[in-house]
């Protein structure tokens, strides 16, 4: 699992985030590292928020008992087996702040998926729990 | 005013089916939903039976959502707790498959029947049953295709896969390609 999520660290961000000048100056490669960074560590934040926080999440868990986005989070995280994984990010501004996502992506044969989470960055970057829902089909 | 080709169905039929095969989910979806990514087999069979069911559909997710129609369902175990009627494959009556069923594939420690609930495990698909043939999305060729159900029992390598059935919801309406609601 390791080495594909490593592998798949470099692909798969869109980032168009305007509350960050600091980043502004970066070199394309090291603002999507930092940007990356800042929506995975806002994510595990994010650990504790129950899945009642939003329908989408309510029984979306793999792994049960679950009781929140941490429970989620890893149940999907303990999916990625062999195959191709990829983790990939994406922020865009919304009311002055950002709305955030975070997926989990996974490809071995049929066995294919993508979940992940969605949440709001206040404008100093601070992940909003009542904010969260979980993405994903199939 | 509909065209022939679009009248209004009460019954699924082959030709309604066979008119999905080879298509691409953007080919389906009117409202963008169509990242290869993302695993569409319960998104596909929720736009033919025309069923939007669950806590998140298509147009819910999509920024390109179209204001007319429907958006259809998109995960699979909250497709399959909307189902009226849900059993294992094998022990369907001939009236129950009667008419076409959803056909559920997944690890039978998912399944929980006596509370028609499903375990969101990530190995999990959907297609619909209808005169011993199975039309669903491989998402691995990004098209509509058919299989026979003892090959669709095997459609995940690793893991022994169950098959069940689940009716359709009251509210479905099938329809053919180009003809969704």
């Amino acid at each position: 699992m390791g080495r594909g999520l490593l592998r798949g660290l470099g692909v798969g961000l869109l980032v168009c985030v305007a509350f960050q000048p600091a980043w502004a100056d970066m070199p394309p490669d090291e603002a999507t590292q930092a940007e990356r960074y800042r929506v995975v560590r806002a994510a595990l934040q994010l650990r504790d928020v129950p899945l009642r926080v939003h329908a989408s999440c309510a029984q979306a868990a793999p792994q049960l008992p679950a009781r929140t986005i941490g429970d989620y989070l890893a149940g999907f995280l303990a999916a990625m087996g062999d195959g191709r994984n990829l983790l990939s990010t994406r922020c865009q501004p919304a009311s002055g702040a950002a709305r955030c996502e975070l997926w989990l992506k996974h490809v071995d044969d049929e066995d294919k998926w993508a979940w992940g989470v969605a949440f709001r960055l206040d404008r100093r970057g601070r992940p909003q729990p009542s904010s969260v829902e979980c993405l994903g089909a199939g | 005013m509909p065209t022939p080709a679009c009248s209004p169905a009460a019954n699924l039929t082959r030709l309604m089916l066979d008119s999905y095969l080879g298509k691409n989910i953007s080919e389906i979806c009117s409202h963008g939903f169509d990242d290869a990514d993302l695993n569409h087999c319960a998104h596909f069979v929720c736009h033919v039976m025309n069923v939007s069911a669950g806590s998140v559909t298509c147009s819910k997710m999509s920024s390109k959502r179209v204001a007319d129609r429907i958006g259809a369902c998109i995960r699979v175990h909250e497709l399959f707790a909307a189902c009226p009627v849900v059993g294992e494959y094998d022990s369907a009556t001939a009236e129950q498959l009667a008419g076409g069923v959803f056909v559920f594939v997944t690890a039978a420690s998912a399944v929980h029947l006596k509370t028609k609930s499903m375990t969101n495990i990530p190995k999990k698909h959907v297609g619909i049953a209808l005169d011993g043939t199975i039309w669903h999305y491989s998402n691995t060729g990004d098209e509509v295709v058919t299989a026979k159900p003892e090959a669709f029992r095997r459609h995940y390598k690793g893991q022994v896969s169950g098959l069940y059935f689940g009716s359709f919801p009251a509210q479905a309406i099938p329809s053919s390609f180009g003809c969704g609601r």
